[in-house]
């Protein structure tokens, strides 16, 4: 399979729109928005901008940049307040006559935002364009759309506008990778994405390559498992993603990503080192590193030794080779220092409570840490996700306890996070508990409980994870080989919780039919087995696994297990990637624009 | 990227959407010498006169294009009849307009629309006039499934209908209304979107749109707005006693936080930045930040600057507890920490009387926290002393000296535990040469009974 097809289409599509708003003789300036900046430069890299005649770069601020061209470009997200900034923007400058503007929205030109520039009146000197990319390769099996504010627009506020996109952009893949034989979602979007997919394939009835490589779609929405979001990934890329904040397949080693701050690009197709490590559990990864340092040290030591002729040989081939990945070396270990500094102390404790949580056990202990440190303003990112991670496996807290968290969260961080808390309990994150369907569930028969949570299509997690056999059966998981060697998926979480999706995809490829009874009881209606004329459910291509919300890397690197354990090649395609903290700090912040 | 097949189909298809712009329309003005603007008036005076056909009627939601072509015919004989009847030139006028309206709104078919707007094509949705017409328009975009698609409908609706029939169109829609309620906030309209979640039953999203709408302007406006939406609004949700108390709480404190900021800016001496941190604790807020901060930064703040002030000021640390209702835990690490940074001693805010009169610390505050805190923001030697001497458990106090390096306490351990061995190896672990005498006295007082 090659990704690359992916990239390529990606570009002839932006490069014909450039080339429609001008020939690349023309000169242009174009305006980016800072979100696009690296999967722009991932699609299409700077030089082939300039060879469509863009000639100056900037990035989008509140005031219009020193332009120098008649034909002026923006590229900005589909995100309402940025079109209104640039609408604002534009609005000042009308008296220019000469001048033309062309606005490229990603992925496309929603009615909102259309009506926005109709109201301010600009569209006499301006013009929209859409422009959606396909999946963006980030590494050999991780594709993403980079729509990072998708999560907040389709779970939050419930508006389901970008979900065409996603449906584009498969129906794009199975026009370069063949059709899908074998359709399965888990979710509301999921299946609203599958829907879209097959409207939009009625409606243009594209060709598609006749052998298929990819037989299995697999559809997952991000609030299926929230729990794989709120515990701390402990693989290498999960470790970096959520300390330093990976975004489009790099991260920055100082704090904020200053400029000539050192970059890593974690992509283990350009960085061998980074293949070997990024699915490893933490602690084994410094191990690594030594050892790899050791050998790299090794082979230069042994060919200063050698003759003037293979001395000659080792320059002018291994040398370069060792130095680069002595290069990868040393910015990986300055990068497990940077997490160690930070974590120093507090990840021991942080990775107890989540194994409390998960076995629900000391929960007044739980309690009693999250008081105390609510009372000193400890990071409420961290706070957060502990607040969240209790309340989803106990099912919500019972009155008493939600109201003394929330007076105090706000108390401590500001009563402005009424919203934020208020955004939680809506995506069901941190809830109060439902005091009379707890008391009434013991005493109904277990088919009258199944019967109402078909209704509600609501099932307490720690039920579905015990359904699924998701939680640890070791107490502790410290003497649990598996919580660390990589054997068995749950040590992604050290051991503590196997990802759903994970446990999913096994079952819907294990045997010849999907077995997912299980499923059918925890999720009722949300569970949909592809409507295919003939599902060739024994198919054996690879496998692609979309979700719909945002991954995280951890569940990626479980995904890469079960990869291996079935010999069948598995990759995630993601609207995004995201991580704990990122975004816990999206939902805080003062502003959640769609 | 299908953009060509889009439109190939588009122009193949039977249904091609009526254009305003078409040759017909331009050559009727060349003819008659009118210009669009009298044309379009004169076209809304004539059909003032004209009882309307039905677009489609309720029940059948999918016509066919037949039944439209059909429908389309005998709307045209009747225009034509009306004309006939005045067989003036100006009647030729009105004749041609209205038949290209009539058309126009009989060929549409809310399906066919909602898919012209899925595939991207142009659109025109003002012959949907009738509030059935209207519904049957946003069922069929909710069917298909694409929001975007509903919000073309959707900002439709908001400009051709008055939002007393709107929401309750939307009650029973749900899709649509969260569609809605999103549109509304992005234009700012958080009244409305506040009114439709009460409709909604879901009033405690309701607050949240207004309470947020009271940030949207400033942080001079925030007070002004909060009490506005407390005094004013809120009145108006039932169920919402915790935001409400919330609310209230957060006027409370703004109206202190002004005047402490402002009395801390007047002084003369600026404040230095301070730059101690400690991942356990939230950032320290300055005079400048203060407005606007938490409760409890603005509680630290005060135990920074206005420690001794009496209780019945605004700036004291003790009123701020009593007027918040803040727990002890609350109420102490603050304190502390407030003290610390002004290098005082914290100490006594931390200490209890025991059972049997022994200080220990209050609400029971974690020692080892304490410490880790203390010595990241560099807390003087004397409390680390003071501290390891109420953990009880020698082999914790122990372990808490070695790692701060308290070492007459470390030694002290030892000396108690009868330990000489490792009381040597700690002497050749050490520099201080104090110590090293006082562990060298020590082990030459003869009477000791080691245990190795």
């Amino acid at each position: 399979m090659d990704l690359g097809n992916l990239r390529q289409s990606s570009q002839f599509r932006l490069l014909t729109l450039l080339t429609k708003i001008a020939p690349n003789d023309v000169q242009k300036d174009l305006v980016i928005h800072e979100d696009l900046m690296k999967p722009i430069d991932l699609v299409s890299g700077a030089r082939l901008l300039r060879e469509q005649g863009i000639e100056k770069m900037f990035k989008l601020a509140s005031v219009a940049p020193p332009w120098k061209n008649y034909i002026r470009l923006y590229f900005i997200p589909s995100i309402y307040a940025v079109a209104e900034n640039v609408a604002q923007q534009l609005k000042r400058h009308e008296v220019e006559k000469t001048v033309s503007y062309h606005i490229i929205i990603l992925p496309k030109v929603l009615t909102v935002i259309h009506s926005l520039f109709e109201s301010l009146g600009v569209l006499d000197f301006v013009t929209l364009h859409s422009y959606s990319w396909d999946f963006i390769p980030l590494d050999s099996n991780l594709l993403s759309l980079e729509l990072h504010h998708l999560f907040k627009a389709s779970f939050l506020k419930e508006e389901n506008s970008l979900l065409t996109s996603v449906a584009k952009a498969l129906m794009s893949f199975e026009c370069l990778f063949g059709k899908f034989s074998c359709v399965m979602t888990l979710g509301e979007k999921s299946q609203r994405v599958h829907n879209l997919l097959n409207t939009w394939k009625k409606e243009i009835q594209p060709t598609l390559p006749v052998e298929t490589e990819f037989t299995h779609l697999i559809m997952f929405d991000r609030n299926i498992d929230f729990v794989s979001l709120l515990l701390t990934q402990l693989t290498y890329e999960g470790v970096l993603d959520e300390n330093l904040n990976m975004k489009s397949g790099f991260v920055y080693l100082d704090s904020n990503g200053a400029e000539g701050s050192q970059r890593l690009m974690l992509n283990s197709a350009s960085d061998e080192i980074y293949g070997e490590i990024k699915g490893k559990h933490i602690s084994a990864v410094f191990q690594h590193l030594s050892k790899k340092a050791k050998e790299l040290q090794q082979k230069r030591d042994i060919k200063n030794t050698d003759s003037i002729e293979e001395m000659k040989n080792f320059v002018s081939h291994d040398l370069k080779r060792i130095q680069s990945q002595q290069k990868s070396l040393a910015l990986h270990i300055s990068a497990c220092e940077i997490v160690m500094k930070r974590q120093a102390g507090i990840l021991e404790e942080l990775l107890e409570l989540q194994q409390d949580a998960m076995s629900g056990t000391k929960m007044k202990e739980y309690l009693a840490f999250l008081e105390d440190s609510i009372a000193r303003q400890f990071d409420l990112a961290t706070i957060l996700r502990l607040c969240c991670l209790y309340s989803i496996m106990e099912d919500g807290l019972p009155e008493k306890e939600y109201h003394l968290l929330q007076k105090q969260l706000l108390q401590a961080y500001g009563y402005r996070h009424l919203a934020t808390l208020h955004y939680l309990q809506r995506l069901g994150l941190f809830n109060q508990r439902d005091s009379k369907m707890i008391s009434l569930e013991p005493l109904l028969p277990d088919r009258f409980t199944r019967a109402a949570s078909f209704r509600s299509e609501h099932m307490p997690f720690r039920k579905i994870c015990q359904r699924l056999n998701l939680l640890s059966l070791d107490e502790s998981p410290q003497v649990n080989p598996c919580a660390k060697s990589g054997q068995h998926p749950s040590y992604v979480f050290g051991g503590v919780y196997t990802p759903l999706v994970y446990h999913f995809v096994e079952r819907c490829v294990k045997e010849k039919e999907p077995s997912l009874g299980d499923y059918v009881r925890c999720f009722g209606n949300n569970l949909r087995i592809g409507d295919c004329s003939q599902p060739q459910w024994d198919a054996r291509g690879k496998i692609l696994v979309c979700f719909i919300g945002g991954v995280t890397l951890a569940e990626v690197a479980s995904l890469d297990l079960l990869s291996r354990q079935l010999g069948r090649q598995i990759v995630v395609a993601t609207t995004s990637t995201f991580s704990g903290p990122d975004f816990m700090e999206s939902i805080a912040s003062q502003c959640i624009d769609t | 990227m299908d953009k060509p097949e889009d439109e190939k189909y588009w122009s193949s298809s039977a249904t091609k959407g009526f254009d305003f712009d078409s040759e017909e329309n331009e050559h009727s003005s060349d003819i008659f010498g009118a210009t669009p603007l009298q044309t379009a008036q004169l076209s809304k005076e004539v059909q003032k006169n004209i009882p309307r056909q039905p677009v489609v009627s309720r029940g059948d939601a999918h016509m066919k294009l037949s039944n439209s072509l059909s429908s389309l015919s005998t709307c045209s004989n009747s225009s034509y009849k009306f004309n006939t009847s005045q067989p003036t030139k100006q009647c030729e006028v009105t004749s041609k307009l209205l038949s290209s309206t009539i058309n126009d709104e009989t060929m549409s078919s809310p399906k066919d629309v909602v898919r012209s707007i899925f595939l991207g094509m142009s659109y025109d949705l003002s012959c949907f006039k009738k509030l059935s017409d209207k519904k049957i328009l946003l069922d069929e975009a909710l069917k298909l499934g694409d929001g975007d698609v509903i919000c073309a409908v959707l900002l439709f609706l908001q400009k051709s209908l008055h939002q007393v029939v709107l929401f309750p169109l939307l009650k029973e829609r749900y899709v649509a209304a969260r569609e809605y309620i999103a549109i509304l906030e992005k234009q700012k309209c958080f009244k409305e979107a506040a009114i439709l979640c009460d409709e909604l039953q879901q009033t405690k999203e309701a607050v949240v749109h207004l309470y947020n709408s009271c940030f949207r302007e400033g942080q001079q406006n925030i007070q002004p707005s909060l009490e506005h939406l407390y005094k004013n609004e809120l009145k108006h949700f039932k169920q919402i006693e915790v935001e409400s108390e919330i609310i209230e709480e957060h006027i409370l404190l703004l109206e202190r936080q002004g005047p402490i900021a402002v009395t801390r800016a007047r002084l003369p001496q600026s404040e230095i930045e301070d730059t101690r941190q400690s991942p356990l604790i939230g950032k320290a807020v300055t005079a400048q930040n203060l407005v606007g901060s938490s409760l409890l930064s603005t509680l630290q703040y005060c135990c920074r600057h206005n420690w001794d002030a009496p209780e019945n000021l605004l700036a004291s640390p003790v009123g701020l507890k009593k007027t918040f209702k803040l727990t002890e835990r609350q109420f102490l690490w603050n304190a502390f920490i407030g003290r610390i940074l002004m290098n005082e001693d914290p100490l006594p805010i931390l200490l209890v009387k025991g059972m049997f009169g022994a200080p220990k610390i209050s609400a029971n505050l974690s020692i080892p926290r304490i410490l880790e805190i203390a010595s990241n923001l560099n807390g003087k030697p004397n409390l680390f002393d003071q501290l390891l001497l109420l953990v009880e458990k020698s082999e914790k106090r122990y372990q808490l000296a070695k790692k701060y390096q308290r070492h007459r306490i470390v030694i002290d351990v030892l000396i108690s535990n009868k330990d000489r061995i490792s009381l040597l190896q700690y002497r050749d672990s050490i520099d201080d040469q104090s110590e090293i005498d006082y562990i060298n006295n020590t082990l030459r007082v003869s009477s000791t009974r080691w245990k190795n």
